[in-house]
């Protein structure tokens, strides 16, 4: 129980006092800080990019939600319960494949991917005469955040697919089987048996996807550094951004408190809300 | 009987004396071939291994070791970028390098001296140079270098390279095309006319005008710094740090701004560009794909590491002379200096290392390799070349060093210069300007609030 309690005192609770200590102070880093109270927070509330940062972070959160855990969902399933389909195994390699690549490696492909003149993308819709939709995809203000975002979804969707795959397949089979006996459609199978079943490994996946979307940062920095413009920024990286680009470390921790806050939030919400629900199986 | 035990006593007995010989012979092995403790002197750079910049600065050490093999210097390679973030963690934690890379100027390397973090070089400046009789250290340097790494009149860092950012372009292209190269004192219009003959003639074999990767910002920073030094001058943006009378927001600013628009206007840059980095920019360079880019004079080498031939058809010309100017011949830029963190326990040496490093020998290396090629940190006149030296100087690198001799201020950039408040403002103006959702008179406005910000803290205004 002691090593634990200090483990969580030293590695967890020290550097978050002393973060928001810092966020109390105007500091470049190096030379001596001057205390400034709330002054960081104030600066905070008046800045236009932080919630715009805020807002793409919300983006992320909700595409997680609605797109990468449905669709890993349904995958999973169909892979479960469709009889005929062969090589599973090699399936299941495709979908997880961009999880095991590091995203900064994933970031840099694809950037190369999204390059306008020398790109696939672009190449590929000329190709087959749709050169109208080609799009400056990570220059373009207007759509870089969904460009972004589409690779977010490439890279997520196979980690809910592996899950989603094991908590379907622990489900019995007798259960779907008589289901599929009785003659009830695949599709009514997942609503009414498999989904109640996995309520809880699914509100977990849903913690997970929010408080992961805020603290998202390496695949946004090394495709776009938040541009153009702020376009693609998520507080994370403008964080970093403020930290080590600006010196402005008191004003970054100030930030990270805020997103600290942010994510303790979401993540305290669903877990009451699955304590709630727990004991469905 | 007692024959048997004789032979038992005597093998013991060699057993022991064979030990001990092993043993006595192992402790005078150990002590003859340990090596002789070194002094270690660790040292940041941003050279990537496997260059020719890196096997420069690494036989340089090596040359210098083994003149002084009681000294050993640990170089540890750090990529650019990290580097100004880790520089500032290390400075901050009170362990960095003994010697470290920086560009003089307030964010990297006044604010350490600031903090009491860097060593005085000023005697060692002041006394004569160890290589070149006659000449005080600090003479041996362009006095533009040495005023960047000067603060409250004392030096601290070593200039070992000048490197700016003039306009690069490609000479065979130009020529392939039936294009009037651009000239010294090129005028706003001859710009624009060079921008339209190559979008005609070369746009429809896909080629474009201008490399411009503004992802980070700092790329299009060049363009407008160059133009501020343009049409306010060299004295003005020099005072505009210290003195509250020289606005950052003058009429001078904010039509060098406008100019900036204007080539925004005239569309030359690749598709992608708002969005692209100075090195995924390379390739366009280097595969013939454009003609021009504003950037430094590093472009050469990464040019040459991707096309030979392209690399060494790169010229250099000065920034175009837009309606207004008052400075035709001074340059923004500067480059890399080392300096000696106070940490170091061996300061004597660190310095004898520097002094080597801007010795006419290894400082010849840097201008002669054909495939490094830059304008050395010392002035050229020490560097003893040969005619036949004189004239394997590529075209390129020679057109560099006429433009830098001409130049007697050599500005700092507003991202490392001046303070963070300034840099903040001076980086986050670009891409709006770029891409004209900011006009030039609230960029500016944006500057001059920064700056006065920067004055109060100073002290400079009430």
């Amino acid at each position: 129980m002691v090593p634990l309690i200090v483990t969580y005192l030293l590695f967890r609770l020290y550097p978050l006092v002393f973060t928001f200590y810092t966020s109390l102070l105007k500091w470049d880093g190096v030379r001596t800080p001057v205390f400034v109270g709330l002054d960081n927070y104030v600066r905070l509330f008046n800045d236009a990019v932080f919630w715009n940062a805020l807002k793409n972070n919300c983006l992320i959160a909700i595409t997680s939600i609605a797109v990468e855990i449905p669709l890993g969902l349904i995958l999973a399933y169909l892979l479960v319960i469709e009889p005929g389909i062969k090589f599973k195994s090699f399936f299941k390699t495709v979908y997880f494949t961009p999880m095991m690549m590091v995203s900064s490696a994933l970031g840099l492909l694809w950037t190369l991917l999204y390059d306008p003149t020398f790109g696939p993308i672009n190449n590929f819709l000329k190709t087959i005469g749709l050169g109208f939709l080609a799009r400056e995809w990570l220059a373009d203000p207007s759509i870089a955040i969904w460009s972004v975002i589409l690779v977010i979804v490439w890279q997520w969707t196979g980690w809910y697919f592996i899950l989603n795959l094991a908590e379907i397949s622990s489900i019995p089979t007798e259960i779907i089987e008589s289901a599929l006996v009785e003659g009830a459609s695949k599709w009514t199978i997942l609503k009414e048996i498999v989904i109640p079943m996995m309520k809880s490994s699914l509100f977990m996946q849903i913690t997970l996807a929010s408080t992961g979307s805020f603290m998202y940062f390496d695949l946004i920095w090394v495709m776009t550094r938040g541009g153009p413009m702020h376009s693609t920024e998520v507080i994370s990286t403008w964080l970093y951004r403020e930290a080590f680009f600006y010196s402005q470390v008191g004003y970054s921790s100030a930030m990270a408190t805020v997103l600290t806050v942010i994510t303790l939030t979401i993540g305290a919400y669903w877990i009451i809300k699955v304590s709630k629900s727990v004991g469905y199986r | 009987m007692k024959k048997a035990s004789l032979k038992g006593l005597s093998k013991r007995f060699i057993a022991i004396i064979t030990i001990i010989v092993i043993i006595v012979a192992a402790v005078a092995i150990y002590y003859l071939t340990r090596p002789v403790p070194k002094k270690v002197i660790t040292f940041w750079h941003l050279y990537t291994p496997g260059t020719p910049r890196e096997q420069w600065l690494l036989q340089a050490i090596d040359e210098f070791e083994r003149e002084h093999p009681d000294v050993d210097i640990e170089p540890t390679y750090v990529e650019n970028e990290v580097f100004k973030r880790q520089i500032v963690t290390a400075m901050s934690a009170g362990n960095p390098p003994d010697i470290f890379q920086n560009w003089g100027g307030y964010m990297y390397l006044f604010r350490f001296v600031m903090a009491d973090m860097v060593v005085d070089l000023t005697p060692y400046m002041e006394r004569e140079s160890p290589y070149i009789r006659g000449v005080k250290w600090k003479d041996t340097f362009l006095p533009g270098r040495i005023a960047q790494v000067t603060y409250k009149g004392k030096i601290y860092a070593v200039p070992f390279v000048v490197m700016f950012e003039p306009i690069i372009y490609n000479k065979a292209l130009f020529e392939k095309y039936g294009i009037p190269e651009p000239t010294d004192n090129w005028t706003w219009d001859d710009f624009v006319e060079i921008v339209q003959q190559i979008k005609e003639k070369a746009g429809p074999d896909g080629k474009y005008p201008i490399a411009l990767g503004n992802r980070d910002s700092w790329t299009g920073l060049i363009y407008i710094m160059n133009f501020v030094l343009r049409s306010a001058g060299a004295d003005y943006l020099d005072k505009s740090m210290v003195d509250p009378n020289v606005k950052l927001n003058s009429e001078a600013v904010v039509k060098a701004m406008e100019y900036v628009q204007k080539i925004v206007d005239l569309d030359p840059f690749q598709p992608g560009w708002q969005g692209m980095s100075d090195t995924d920019v390379v390739p366009y360079m280097a595969n013939e794909i454009t003609f021009m880019e504003a950037m430094g004079t590093w472009l050469f080498d990464q040019v040459s590491a991707l096309n030979e031939t392209t690399g060494s058809n790169l010229r250099v010309v000065g920034w175009p002379i837009i309606p207004g100017s008052i400075d035709t011949v001074n340059i923004i830029g500067g480059g890399d200096a080392y300096a000696i963190a106070k940490t170091c326990k061996y300061v004597d040496e660190a310095v004898a290392f520097l002094q080597y490093l801007t010795s006419p020998t290894v400082q010849k290396r840097q201008l002669l390799t054909p495939t490094i090629q830059l304008v050395p940190g010392i002035k050229l006149e020490y560097l003893g070349l040969t005619e036949t030296e004189r004239n394997s100087i590529a075209p390129g690198v020679k057109r560099q060093i006429e433009l830098i001799s001409k130049a007697t201020y050599i500005g700092n950039y507003w991202d490392q210069g001046p303070p963070p408040q300034i840099g903040k403002v001076s980086i986050e103006i670009v891409q709006p300007l770029f891409s004209k959702t900011m006009t030039p008179q609230e960029a500016a406005n944006k500057l001059e609030e920064a700056r006065q910000e920067w004055l109060k803290e100073a002290g400079l205004v009430e």
